[in-house]
């Protein structure tokens, strides 16, 4: 769940992230990105890593996967059933025609963004993998919590992405300054929109997948 | 029986490493015009029970999704036994994706053969399925299709008791335009809607009257309504059915559903009938 990449740093802050729903409960999936203030994106090269999203039980697994621009991310399918893996997304168009084990390649993500993920054999499947520009960020989990440790002490720019957010994620955004060796706590509550997926449960009529 | 047990015993053993898929359903119905009768008097209502089973194995043909079955089905009626039945059968289903994403259509195909064996002998008999069926989603909660199917019903024995007239009144074949769509409601709920038009043979059940005579192709006793009740069969009679449900998802692979189905046969010689059929369904499906 955590993915602060960074160097370690001697006077480094932390910084948790506590995200509900509005009737109080915690709220698992969320990324929450932590930004540097004035400070250039790094290069999305240079820090080249190698995900998966698996694909278990006819699901996506995780739902949603942060991962810095830059970075590959392979899709093993885990399931006795083919596959066909595919986003239409802005931030990233691929397809993987359909497929048993693991892919070959996997596919490099290098623009920051949302790419939404389906499969086109099983309709309900859907995932979201967030490209984050920032290496510091982190996903909730079902506690509703996120660390993102080892920050330098400086001003950052704090903001949360959740596929059923009704707001674009930069209205969530929260300005903060770390001290050296701080524990800085936001929280965030959130209205949530229905997702929207298909009902995976069997429908009348309906005796294949689609 | 023997046919479909053979190919099914033969298909099974082939498939043991690979993936299977399983279909089933059991049913609460209540059918308030069993014997599709037009006069009051004949008219039948019952419950029943029916239990579906099928298991498949699934590979790839053509770009899109084969799955080979077998399939078992049995239905227990309350008062009217004579229509319990066992059928055991076989069918072939093909789907495929006509595009890349949730939105674009899908074209399915499907086969069945079964052999029923009847409680009442008149009724035993094998039987066809053919059907294509183009669909679309629309949304994540929306989705149609229309398609298109072939039936075809042989009875086993000829039980001739009318002179003139063959004793095979359960022999049928008709031919079918069908409609149907999906409107989901979250993840858990989704109303269903179904509305076909079959042009063919269809078989009533009645006491004896003048007009049957004048108009059927085949005429035999049919004792699960009573003794004194015939079985007839009509050809070129139109029926137009529409189904409304709601489905309710138990889990990620089972549904309660709930339905009526509304059936009504305009026939030659002013012989029309319809009734509706009530039911709730636990439905299973990997």
């Amino acid at each position: 769940m955590l993915a602060a990449m960074l160097v370690p740093c001697a006077r480094a802050a932390d910084l948790r992230a506590t995200v509900h729903d509005a009737q109080g409960r915690p709220l698992g999936d969320a990324v929450v990105i932590v930004v540097p203030q004035g400070a250039a994106p790094p290069s999305p090269r240079a820090r080249a890593r190698l995900e998966q999203v698996e694909q278990i039980d006819l699901e996506f697994v995780p739902h949603v996967k942060a991962i810095q621009a830059g970075t590959a991310v392979s899709f093993p399918n885990r399931d006795g059933v083919r596959h066909h893996v595919y986003s239409f997304s802005p931030a990233k168009r691929f397809e993987l025609p359909l497929y048993v084990g693991t892919p070959a390649q996997p596919v490099v993500f290098d623009q920051p963004g949302v790419v939404t993920i389906g499969c086109n054999i099983h309709d309900w499947m859907v995932g979201y993998i967030y490209v984050s520009p920032s290496p510091h960020f982190a996903t909730t989990g079902a506690e509703g919590t996120a660390l993102i440790a080892g920050l330098p002490a400086g001003r950052y720019t704090v903001r949360v992405w959740h596929p059923r957010l009704t707001s674009d994620e930069h209205a969530t955004e929260r300005r903060v300054e770390l001290g050296a060796a701080a524990l800085a706590e936001l929280g965030w509550v959130f209205v949530l929109k229905p997702e929207a997926r298909v009902r995976r449960a069997p429908a009348p009529g309906r005796a294949g997948r689609y | 029986m023997r046919t479909a047990a053979a190919v099914l015993i033969a298909l099974l053993p082939s498939a043991a490493a690979a993936q299977w898929t399983i279909d089933a359903q059991g049913a609460w119905t209540y059918d308030d015009n069993l014997s599709r009768a037009q006069r009051e008097s004949d008219i039948t209502r019952d419950h029943a029970l029916e239990l579906r089973g099928a298991l498949g194995r699934a590979f790839v043909v053509a770009d899109g999704d084969m799955v080979l079955r077998g399939e078992a089905r049995a239905g227990r009626y309350d008062t009217y036994t004579g229509l319990e039945h066992f059928a055991l059968g076989i069918g072939a289903g093909w789907r495929r994706k006509l595009g890349i994403g949730l939105t674009a259509p899908w074209l399915a195909a499907d086969a069945s053969f079964f052999e029923e064996d009847y409680a009442e002998q008149v009724r035993d008999g094998r039987s066809a399925a053919l059907s294509l069926e183009l669909g679309k989603r629309f949304g994540p909660r929306f989705d149609a299709a229309l398609g298109a199917a072939y039936d075809w019903r042989e009875q086993h024995d000829d039980l001739a008791t009318v002179p003139g007239f063959s004793g095979r009144p359960f022999s049928l074949q008709g031919r079918s335009l069908f409609l149907r769509g999906n409107l989901a409601f979250g993840e858990s709920w989704l109303v269903f809607a179904a509305a076909a038009a079959r042009d063919g043979d269809v078989v009533s059940s009645t006491r004896r009257n003048p007009a049957i005579f004048r108009e059927s192709a085949a005429i035999a006793n049919d004792p699960a309504f009573g003794p004194d009740f015939i079985a007839y069969k009509l050809t070129g009679a139109r029926t137009n059915s529409y189904t409304i449900g709601l489905s309710w998802a138990l889990r990620a692979k089972a549904s309660l559903d709930a339905a009526v189905t509304n059936e009504r046969t305009s026939a030659r010689g002013g012989l029309d009938y319809d009734g509706n059929v009530y039911s709730v369904s636990l439905v299973y499906r990997d």
